[in-house]
């Protein structure tokens, strides 16, 4: 066992160890973001052959900014994944990839991706060291078609090959360790810092108003179990009556069916997080929603029924929908506004690195 | 006295050779010696000098053939430190041999060189037993024709077949011991394949892939042990199939068993048949079947004709049968030219037709 990777097995073990022990934000690798989980968690979930380490965070910060990762020098993953919308892009459906072509699907907010198995709107990237290689390589987005070359610019970069070397120990860049750093930042983009957050741990001076907690109470009685818990999401793919039918095949629009080939997945999306929900405008997976209010609107009277619509949505004697009056719509409009989570739209150290 | 051995006659055995011919001669050196302990003839001298040299080369090539194994992860890391310590105070009975010898004290010069000559047969015996190679050769054939790209099929149901590439990974390699229990090989993860030359998807590069016929694979580091039978599977395991970032044997992105299709699903490419058809009306098209998901993934379970030993002294050589037409049994490429990632059924059909493909032809378990 090298220093690095006994290095790699301590930090492993402490993590384990202080999480344990119930430990909060000291779980976490010192200096390092987060600060702080949601409440109720004691650790930030990582794969056992790619532990954090700040080293490799910094090095998965650097990638995530660097548009020389794209076939065109000019798009980065942060070019549509922009801190201040939590890490989405504020358009339905982007053209600012190397081909300007609009995507296929809205830029997914990348909040609390640590306890999220199954990334995309479809869930068909497993996880987060494998997720990055669609946008780098699909042909509208970052149009990577050359990713040995990609690689081999990077490691002809002293400074590059520093960073690597730094992250996960002597030798050239890799694809697998390019992926593993990605991963590694990727984690540490926790939203807990919301004034709700704040509220739910009692710090001083954290307050929700009467309203909000009102709309609280809905939201944990009328939005669950698709919004649940401390994550305000259950990571699952539910179809929320948007559309009436569903292509087939490889057609984007066979929802979550897409990579499971079943028909009972046709046109099931993955629930996305309330937390930053104020923020991360237009809404759903193809950003058809402009507004919160629009949103709203739909659950409480605009859903269609379709073959795999959730039962969750079914009441007896009308048509599908969330049962909400105006005064409680509102006070949902006003909790949500709660979950922004200000210290993580501009955490510097979740941002652009210095350079060099 | 000088020693020749053909350069292709693998170490060990020169090793071996090598001690043999030590052994024999110690004795008789000890017979001269003990009848006169003082009047070392120089020739007699120059011998006993000429038997540590050679002992000191018997502990270098241990010291080699150990290295070679903690490579290759055979032996466990206790076993390893075992091995390493006892070759180090063989070194030292050997230096404090070589000191004997100058003080002219011959009867202790023997003592320490049959104390590390039979060290050293029994170091040899402990590495010989956890050292072994097999190969593993699957022949692909197109029922009773060899098979080959660009040359004519015909398929059981009448199809005319004519292949441009067929490749498939053949991982997770095991044998099977005669109580039932199964020895995997570290690292296995091969990716078998018949192809031309061809652009590296996913690179601008001028870079191809070559043309390329592949159909056996040589593994290192076999556990020794005596084996009933063989189990590899078609494909990637979900382990490294569901982390793309994870790499092992010869997994890599870069192979073209990825695509951006695939990715949205994050699985390798398992196996790809590929070629040209002949349509109702005569004319050609071509077909492209691909499996791939953790649904795919397929393991084929061969017995050997008789148990084999793997050691190494022993040669060990598995040669299979991979039947292509096996792919043609329940599919035909008129009625499903197209095979990919949204075709789970046929893709189901096909994986199990490459599951049916192999059987054990002979197994070759010679010495070396």
């Amino acid at each position: 066992m090298n220093r690095h990777t006994l290095r790699h097995a301590a930090w492993g073990l402490s993590t384990l160890l202080l999480g344990a022990c119930g430990g909060g934000p000291e779980a976490l690798p010192p200096g390092s973001s987060p600060e702080v989980l949601p409440v109720g968690f004691t650790f930030l979930p990582q794969p056992e052959d790619n532990p954090l380490t700040q080293e490799g965070v910094e090095l998965g910060r650097w990638l995530f900014h660097a548009p020389r990762l794209s076939g065109n020098g000019q798009v980065s993953c942060a070019t549509c994944h922009v801190q201040e919308h939590g890490f989405s892009d504020g358009v339905a459906r982007s053209t600012a990839g190397v081909t300007q072509h609009p995507l296929s699907r809205h830029t997914p907010a990348l909040v609390n991706l640590a306890w999220m198995e199954g990334l995309f709107w479809d869930g068909g990237a497993k996880n987060l060291e494998s997720l990055s290689l669609a946008p780098l390589t699909q042909a509208d987005e970052m149009g990577q078609a050359d990713l040995e070359g990609m690689m081999a610019g990077l490691s002809a970069d002293p400074d590059v090959v520093r960073r690597f070397e730094a992250a996960f120990g002597p030798g050239e860049p890799t694809l697998g360790k390019l992926l593993r750093g990605l991963a590694q930042y990727e984690r540490t983009l926790v939203s807990a810092r919301s004034r709700y957050d704040r509220w739910r741990r009692g710090e001083p001076g954290a307050f929700l108003t009467e309203q909000e907690s009102r709309g609280l109470a809905l939201v944990r009685q009328r939005c669950t179990p698709c919004h649940d818990s401390e994550l305000f999401t259950d990571n699952a793919f539910h179809n929320n009556g948007l559309d009436e039918r569903f292509g087939q095949g490889e057609d984007v629009s066979r929802g979550r069916g897409r990579v499971t080939l079943r028909d009972e997945d046709a046109g099931r999306y993955k629930t996305p997080t309330l937390r930053n929900v104020a923020v991360t405008a237009p809404y759903m997976h193809d950003g058809r929603f402009a507004t919160l209010e629009a949103v709203l609107l739909h659950y409480r009277g605009g859903m269609v029924r379709s073959a795999t619509l959730d039962g969750a949505f079914l009441r007896e004697g009308q048509a599908p929908g969330v049962t909400l009056d105006d005064a409680e719509a509102e006070a949902v409009l006003a909790f949500l506004h709660a979950l922004t989570d200000e210290a993580f739209l501009s955490d510097p150290s979740l941002g652009p690195p210095d350079a060099p | 006295m000088t020693l020749h051995f053909p350069s292709s006659m693998p170490r060990f055995v020169r090793a071996s050779v090598l001690s043999a011919l030590t052994f024999t001669l110690i004795p008789a050196c000890g017979e001269d010696t003990s009848s006169n302990p003082t009047t070392l003839s120089v020739t007699e001298r120059q011998e006993l000098n000429q038997r540590i040299s050679e002992l000191e080369a018997e502990v270098t090539r241990l010291e080699g053939q150990l290295a070679e194994q903690q490579q290759q992860q055979g032996a466990t890391e206790q076993e390893k430190q075992a091995l390493s310590t006892e070759l180090g105070s063989l070194k030292q009975q050997l230096a404090e041999a070589r000191e004997l010898l100058a003080s002219q004290d011959w009867d202790g010069v023997l003592v320490k060189l049959e104390a590390a000559q039979g060290e050293v047969e029994r170091l040899k015996g402990v590495l010989a037993a956890t050292d072994g190679a097999l190969s593993l050769n699957a022949g692909l054939v197109f029922g009773s024709a060899p098979f080959a790209l660009d040359q004519t099929f015909t398929t059981a149901g009448g199809d005319s077949l004519r292949f441009t590439e067929l490749r498939y990974w053949l991982s997770n390699v095991k044998l099977r011991k005669q109580d039932g229990t199964k020895v995997a090989l570290a690292n296995s993860y091969h990716l078998l394949e018949v192809i031309k030359a061809q652009a590296v998807d996913g690179t601008s590069s001028p870079a191809t892939l070559p043309a390329n016929r592949r159909e056996q694979v040589d593994m290192v580091a076999v556990p020794a042990g005596v084996y009933t039978g063989i189990e590899f599977s078609i494909g990637v395991d979900p382990t490294y199939n569901d982390d793309l970032s994870r790499q092992a044997g010869e997994l890599h992105v870069l192979k073209n068993m990825t695509s951006s299709a695939w990715m949205w699903f994050t699985s390798y490419i398992f196996t790809k048949t590929k070629g040209q058809y002949v349509k109702v009306d005569g004319t050609s098209d071509t077909f492209a079947w691909e499996t791939g998901t953790n649904a795919d993934y397929r393991t084929v379970n061969l017995d050997f004709t008789a148990p084999v030993t793997v050691n190494s002294q022993k040669q060990v050589k598995v040669n299979l049968r991979a039947d292509v037409a096996a792919l043609f049994t329940s599919l035909s490429p008129r009625t499903t030219p197209t095979i990919n990632a949204s075709s789970a059924t046929e893709r189901a059909t096909l994986s199990d037709g490459f599951k049916a493909m192999f059987s054990v032809v002979s197994v070759d378990n010679s010495n070396r």
